[in-house]
């Protein structure tokens, strides 16, 4: 339940349901690219298969917290796909035990990391979704990025998980990279959508704090695209997602029909889920926990039989409902009123009513009686008016 | 005790010059207190007026000194430190038949050395010039006593070389005391004039009064009225502080003490005012009397507009103790109820501000603060007007006059081009100059006060390098062409940001306000005009930028705490926001208005 720390009577926290999504961490790359500030090393073998074996403890720990069967797993990073096969089949094996045919069992993988036998091995594992780190078709972009691999390969990629009957796949791509133009991305949009894929994520290149190409933004020796040819960018993936069937389910989404990440939709629904490995976040009664990002500091905890060193904190009340609001606003169908209501006994549009009625009274946010969502124009600002939302808990 | 072995004097000072190390002094070499009780008192406790480096409130102690077989009772009189108090230090000088005028060796004479001699001129006191800090190795008291001897028109000689830190020169100052200011001489037979020169509100005996009794006497059980505001009250204590309080039977003509009558609020207690004894009334008041004057203006607000209760307590709470303090309830097109509150200066509105937001937890939002105004309307009526959206409409206002202050300025004589050229861009008129040594020089000018409310005098310090110094003195009220500057935010007019200007500078003011506007105020989601207008004439613009992109494309692994903290951060430091319309205006922007300095972009 609640630690000590935070403070509030048990009462306070609302019961939440049992977890029904894994994600596991992997902290590994071949290289580091120079955008990411995610917690991974690049891959040793020794560590690896520690790491491995550690997880199999954290996991012998938590694996009562959750409901079974789940509805998904999601083996994420770091480049899942940059650890030794053996060490990857050992590890796919542990979360697929969980994992009913049923349930969505996504793994990411990068290109220039997979041949055949690693595609096997997911099929064989029953993995049955994939999400593929493309980031972009143009070798200038790839490059300055820092990504190993190249255009061809992301196609090839794509061609081994297809041809062993995976077409559950989605390719991740990011538009606002120095340089880049409308008609570049309108190419590395067409190749992409050409590959027939299932799934589309578009991010906007973010320069990240201590990243290698944040010091060269502030060095000089690159330049942030003007934010209306982003917000073009933004526009033409929409639209052109749209055509090719993908529908836009999310601000950063697109999925065919039935084809949702419904992994996360766990994290937009602000519903609980469990996360192993360095660097992962659970949701579990009420309690957000983040291991801490740091593998020496993992493997030694665990190893020793204790929990990984992490950070928590326990939500209740306004904040949790603000927070479930900027989690669900992301989406494009927005909050389910009566959903809303029934988890917190409040109406939001009550709960909310200033910023909300500021900014519908704008245009940015759509309310009927059913829904509230942002409008198509706000999008591309929602943090401005999320910020606004989790401001009204802090008065 | 007779009067002839009585000394009433007063330490003044410039900041910072030991006033407080030379009174612990006086109250060690009397055996008031205890050497480590000195030392103690060296090392300062941070309070707020310890952080400030000033005394805001006055108080007296009363000491026992021997001198050759003669014991005499000194009671010696503190003065508040800065410009907003002026008026309260003429009244503690006044309370006072001398004073002694301190000097730091290194530093010279400086403003408000200036400032206090000529008030103590004044109230003619006897002064006794004290050269200190001579332990310093930058000490130059030669040159000092003939800074003094040049301000004053004394002999350098009759300056008294002291070190408050080590002790040296002490005894010379106290024989001074004694031998050089005078005795009081009132009668103790006549009707009763006890000057009051301060107050304090304890929370257990209520409100504390300092007064002086310059003739007949007061008693415990005496029914007493004060002769400015007419109120009545029993007297139930009497007492010195020396320094801890000692009670006594009465008080004296000549003598200084407390007086504690059942007063619930220090608004009763006018500094200046007399008192005098029910039924046996003096019948003329002591000279001097005026009731506080508030010199600067502003509003606050509450930062979330269901304070309001709140800040209605905290402002009652805090004039419980600052009589000076005044607030009325108004309610502003742009940013609802809130006070109008009248303040001495500058300080004592921050002092106020301060003490409601950390001692009793609100928060304030301020409008930039104005000084009052004088407006002759066309029907021959003239109305004091202290915010300039009260200003009649033009068609109406025959003129309108500001108050006007005099201004002494000691500066180094090499940076006197520069001074000068900083009082032109004020509106200063110069009066004239007077070498107080061959590098050191005192400038007199007339300046609006609104001129100088602000930031006048950072500007000051560093057109001088640091060593300029100043101290004003109100003088009267005078008309000029002055503006009523209106600002638009996403075309409404914002009442809370207008400003009186003078015309000649509207324009460039009003440029460089929206100017400041455009930094402070975030990007919405749509475009925001922004207008400086005088009447309907606009004579500036500026635009902020709808926001273009502000969306974090992740999930961070679900790392949501990571997301929300993110967010977070976007409204961090934006707290006390008003909303304006549509329009998110941080307190910053209110505040915009008063930087009209520095250079345009």
């Amino acid at each position: 339940m609640c630690p000590d720390s935070c403070k509030k009577k048990p009462a306070e926290v609302l019961p939440a349901p049992a977890a029904a999504a894994l994600y596991v961490h992997v902290p590994f790359c071949r290289a580091k690219c120079r955008y990411c500030d995610f917690y991974s090393l690049v891959a040793e073998p020794s560590l690896a298969r520690r790491y491995v074996r550690a997880l199999r403890r954290e996991w012998a720990r938590h694996r009562e917290r959750l409901a079974r069967p789940l509805t998904s797993t999601f083996v994420g990073g770091g480049t899942p796909s940059a650890i030794p096969i053996e060490l990857l089949d050992d590890l796919l094996a542990l979360t697929g035990e969980l994992c009913d045919t049923h349930g969505e069992f996504t793994v990411e993988i990068n290109p220039g990391t997979v041949d055949a036998s690693l595609a096997d091995l997911l099929v064989r594992r029953g993995v049955n979704r994939v999400s593929i780190g493309a980031q972009s078709f143009d070798p200038g972009e790839l490059r300055l990025l820092g990504r190993i691999h190249d255009a061809g390969q992301t196609g090839s990629t794509v061609r081994l998980v297809r041809d062993r009957g995976i077409e559950n796949f989605g390719l991740d791509l990011i538009y606002g990279i120095p340089g880049q133009d409308v008609s570049s991305w309108r190419r590395t949009l067409g190749q992409a959508l050409d590959l027939g894929i299932a799934h589309l994520s578009c991010y906007a290149l973010s320069f990240e704090p201590g990243t290698p190409l944040e010091d060269d933004l502030r060095a000089g020796r690159v330049r942030e695209v003007d934010e209306s040819v982003q917000r073009e960018c933004y526009e033409l993936a929409i639209d052109l997602a749209r055509q090719a069937g993908l529908e836009h389910y999310e601000i950063s989404n697109f999925a065919r029909p039935g084809r949702q990440c419904v992994h996360n939709l766990t994290y937009w629904h602000n519903r609980p889920y469990l996360g192993l490995g360095p660097g992962a976040a659970s949701y579990l009664d009420g309690q957000r926990r983040t291991n801490v990002p740091d593998l020496a500091a993992y493997l030694a905890a665990v190893e020793a039989g204790l929990s990984p060193p992490a950070t928590d904190e326990c939500l209740v009340g306004k904040r949790h409902q603000a927070e479930t609001l900027m989690l669900e606003l992301r989406l494009i169908e927005g909050v389910d009123r009566r959903a809303f209501a029934s988890r917190f006994g409040v109406d939001v549009v009550e709960a909310f009513s200033s910023t909300i009625s500021r900014y519908a009274a704008q245009g940015a946010v759509v309310v009927t009686p059913d829904r509230v969502r942002l409008s198509r124009r706000a999008l591309f600002v929602a943090d401005t008016i999320l910020a606004d939302l989790l401001a009204e808990v802090s008065l | 005790m007779d009067q002839k072995y009585i000394r009433n004097f007063s330490i003044i000072a410039h900041i910072d010059h030991g006033k407080s190390t030379l009174a612990d002094r006086v109250l060690l070499t009397s055996g008031a207190i205890t050497l480590r009780e000195f030392r103690d008192q060296l090392l300062d406790d941070m309070d707020l007026e310890r952080e400030r480096g000033i005394t805001i409130k006055a108080s007296a102690v009363t000491v026992e000194y021997k001198l050759d077989g003669r014991t005499y009772m000194l009671n010696m009189i503190d003065t508040p430190g800065h410009v907003d108090f002026h008026y309260e230090v003429s009244r503690a000088l006044a309370a006072c038949d001398g004073a002694l005028l301190v000097v730091d060796a290194a530093q010279g004479v400086e403003a408000q050395t200036v400032a206090n001699a000529h008030l103590a001129r004044k109230s003619k006191l006897d002064l006794v010039p004290v050269v200190n800090k001579i332990d310093l190795p930058a000490a130059r008291p030669e040159d000092t006593a003939m800074e003094v001897e040049a301000l004053m028109h004394t002999p350098a000689e009759d300056c008294i070389f002291t070190s408050a830190k080590t002790g040296a020169g002490i005894d010379d100052m106290m024989r001074a005391v004694i031998e050089r200011l005078p005795a009081p001489r009132g009668n103790p037979d006549a009707h009763t004039k006890a000057l009051i020169f301060d107050s304090k509100y304890d929370d257990y005996r209520g409100v504390v009064v300092y007064i002086r009794v310059f003739d007949g006497r007061v008693n415990v059980g005496d029914k007493i009225r004060m002769m400015g505001t007419q109120e009545v009250y029993q007297v139930t204590e009497l007492g010195k502080f020396m320094p801890r309080a000692v009670q006594a039977d009465s008080l004296s003509a000549g003598e200084v003490g407390f007086l504690i009558a059942n007063i619930r609020t220090v608004k009763s207690v006018h500094v200046g005012d007399t008192i005098t004894l029910f039924g046996k009334e003096a019948p003329d008041p002591l000279p001097g009397y005026r009731p506080p004057q508030q010199m600067v203006f502003c509003d606050l607000y509450p930062g979330p507009t269901t304070q309001f209760p709140e800040l209605r307590d905290a402002l009652e709470k805090v004039q419980l103790n600052d009589a000076a303090l005044t607030f009325q309830p108004i309610n502003s097109d742009a940013l609802g109820f809130g006070f109008r509150c009248g303040f001495l200066g500058m300080l004592h509105m921050e002092i106020v501000q301060e003490r409601a937001e950390r001692e009793h937890g609100v928060e304030v939002v301020q409008t930039a603060p104005t000084v009052p105004y004088q407006v002759l309307k066309k029907d021959g009526k003239v109305i004091e007007v202290d915010s300039a959206g009260d200003l009649p409409d033009p068609n109406y206002v025959e003129e309108i006059r500001e108050p006007i202050v005099r201004v002494d300025l000691i500066v180094p004589t090499d940076s006197i081009g520069p001074v000068m050229q900083l009082a032109e861009e004020r509106r200063a008129s110069y009066q004239h100059q007077e070498h107080l040594s061959a590098d050191r020089v005192i400038l007199t000018y007339e300046f609006p006060l609104a001129e100088i409310i602000y930031d006048f005098y950072d500007k000051l310090k560093s057109a001088t390098r640091g060593y300029g110094t100043m101290d004003y003195e109100m003088i009267g009220f005078r008309a000029d062409s002055l503006v009523k500057l209106d600002i638009l935010v996403n075309n409404n007019k914002v009442d809370a940001l207008s400003v009186i200007v003078h015309r000649d500078t509207a324009e460039r003011r009003g440029r460089r306000l929206i100017q400041r506007l455009r930094k402070e105020i975030s990007r919405h989601l749509f475009e925001i005009p922004l207008q400086a207008a005088i009447g309907s004439k606009v004579i500036a613009r500026e635009t902020i930028k709808a926001v273009g992109k502000n969306v974090t494309a992740k999930c961070y692994g679900g790392d949501i705490t990571r997301k929300r903290k993110l967010l977070e951060k976007q409204k961090e430091g934006k707290k006390r926001m008003k909303m304006v319309g549509n329009v998110e205006i941080p307190q910053k922007a209110f505040m915009a208005v008063l930087e009209v300095g520095g250079d345009e972009e």
